[in-house]
């Protein structure tokens, strides 16, 4: 069987079967998203690369409990990869990453990587942040890519709880509506 | 402790966009965890929240992990010696013949490659495997290749494993059992299996085949299908 036109909840079904060419292809679709992931947080290529295999392979343990109804596979596969991830950052004492880098602009550079409906909401996703007060986008990049709790990011800011909550909340309130809009 | 919720729906949906970000206290999550399956509203407002962040990695620079990652992946969910994948799909194209009459051909290449072994130390051992009380049906033969490590096995009569199963090949030494590889078979029993011999045939005298969960596994635990001696 060509495995290479399943769909990724086709290629999960087939991995908690124990097909090992499922999860062959659902790697080379998704390797490059987790190890970007797993590099725009920790910045060291090695640790990316265990990070990317220990993300798949945890995949693999678990396909059996993937749940399509919960979401996409992707943003499983991602979720898995930040947790691992951050992990590391944590156990490592890793510095977390500076936050004027542009990460929410790299797309603008290279729009040719975004096609589709994919490429829409990426698009969309990245003029959302872009036009997020520069405080909002701070406290939600602590939060995605530090993995610091509202207290921690309140404490390594200098500000009030209350403060960061708020700048948490509607940020991301506007991301969501930014995405829900078509 | 376990957390108050004396909070307001108000005050719980508040903590949906920071539950969703991974950026919510324990206390805080166990009151939203605990009210989700209670609510109406939060568990589609929390799946947007997920769904906007989850668009997050792809904005990252992209970049591609070495080659290396998805061997050493790849191999850590394979048994480790014996059958490359791709040798098994190139051995079930061929029919038992054909693939016999190869194991021959190359059997005697490789000992008239090889001037400085005798006659006898060159040529290609053959092992037949006879099938056990459950498969009676079953009959199979190894063609080994000592000098080059090297070795097929073709099998017929066997039953056609139930999903999530393959035979597996174990090499056998005293207590030592040492896998060979995994084998599917088609819908009249017949497989073929091209091994990597660890060491010297001689070492090895003797050869079963059992069934185990696919993918294979490190030592014989399921029921024994077939077996042999030189
Ligand atoms: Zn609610």
């Amino acid at each position: 069987m060509d495995y290479s036109q399943a769909s990724d909840e086709l290629l999960i079904s087939l991995m908690a079967q124990g097909k090992k060419e499922a999860i062959s292809v659902l790697y080379d679709r998704y390797a490059r998203l987790v190890f970007s992931l797993a590099l725009a947080i920790l910045r060291d290529r090695q640790l990316a690369e265990e990070v990317t295999q220990d993300t798949f392979f945890n995949a693999w343990r678990g396909a059996a409990g993937f749940r399509a109804e919960q979401g996409r596979v992707s943003t499983w596969l991602s979720a898995i990869a930040r947790h691992r991830a951050i992990d590391e950052l944590r156990r490592r004492r890793l510095p977390v990453l500076n936050m004027e880098e542009p990460w929410w602009e790299t797309l603008a550079s290279n729009p040719s990587s975004a096609s589709g409906e994919e490429g829409i909401l990426l698009m969309q996703m990245s003029k959302a942040l872009s036009d997020l007060p520069r405080e909002q986008r701070e406290a939600i990049s602590l939060a995605y890519f530090g993995g610091l709790t509202q207290e921690e990011i309140a404490e390594r800011l200098g500000e009030p709880l209350g403060t960061v909550k708020t700048r948490i909340r509607l940020g991301l309130k506007k991301l969501r509506e930014a995405i829900q809009k078509e | 402790m376990r957390p108050e919720t004396d909070m307001s729906h108000e005050e719980i949906k508040d903590l949906l966009p920071s539950y969703a970000l991974g950026a919510l206290g324990a206390d805080e999550s166990e009151i939203l965890v605990r009210h989700l399956p209670t609510c109406d509203s939060c568990p589609g407002e929390l799946a947007e929240y997920q769904q906007a962040v989850g668009i997050f990695p792809g904005l990252m620079p992209q970049a591609t992990p070495s080659p290396k990652v998805k061997e050493r992946l790849m191999a850590l969910l394979s048994p480790p010696p014996g059958s490359a994948f791709s040798w098994r799909r190139f051995a079930l194209a061929w029919t038992p013949l054909s693939l016999l009459l190869l194991a021959g051909v190359l059997a005697v290449s490789f000992s008239l490659s090889n001037q400085l072994q005798t006659q006898q130390e060159a040529m290609a051992t053959v092992l037949n495997l006879e099938g056990t009380e459950i498969a009676p049906q079953a009959q199979g033969i190894i063609f080994f290749v000592p000098q080059q490590r090297m070795a097929m096995l073709a099998v017929r009569g066997l039953p056609a494993p139930p999903p999530g199963w393959e035979y597996q090949l174990w090499l056998i030494r005293d207590s030592e059992r040492h896998s060979g590889g995994t084998f599917v078979v088609d819908s009249q029993g017949r497989g073929y299996l091209f091994v990597q011999m660890p060491q010297d045939i001689a070492s090895f005298p003797t050869a079963g085949i059992t069934m185990e969960p696919e993918g294979g596994s490190l030592a014989p635990s399921g029921d024994r299908y077939m077996l042999g001696s030189i």
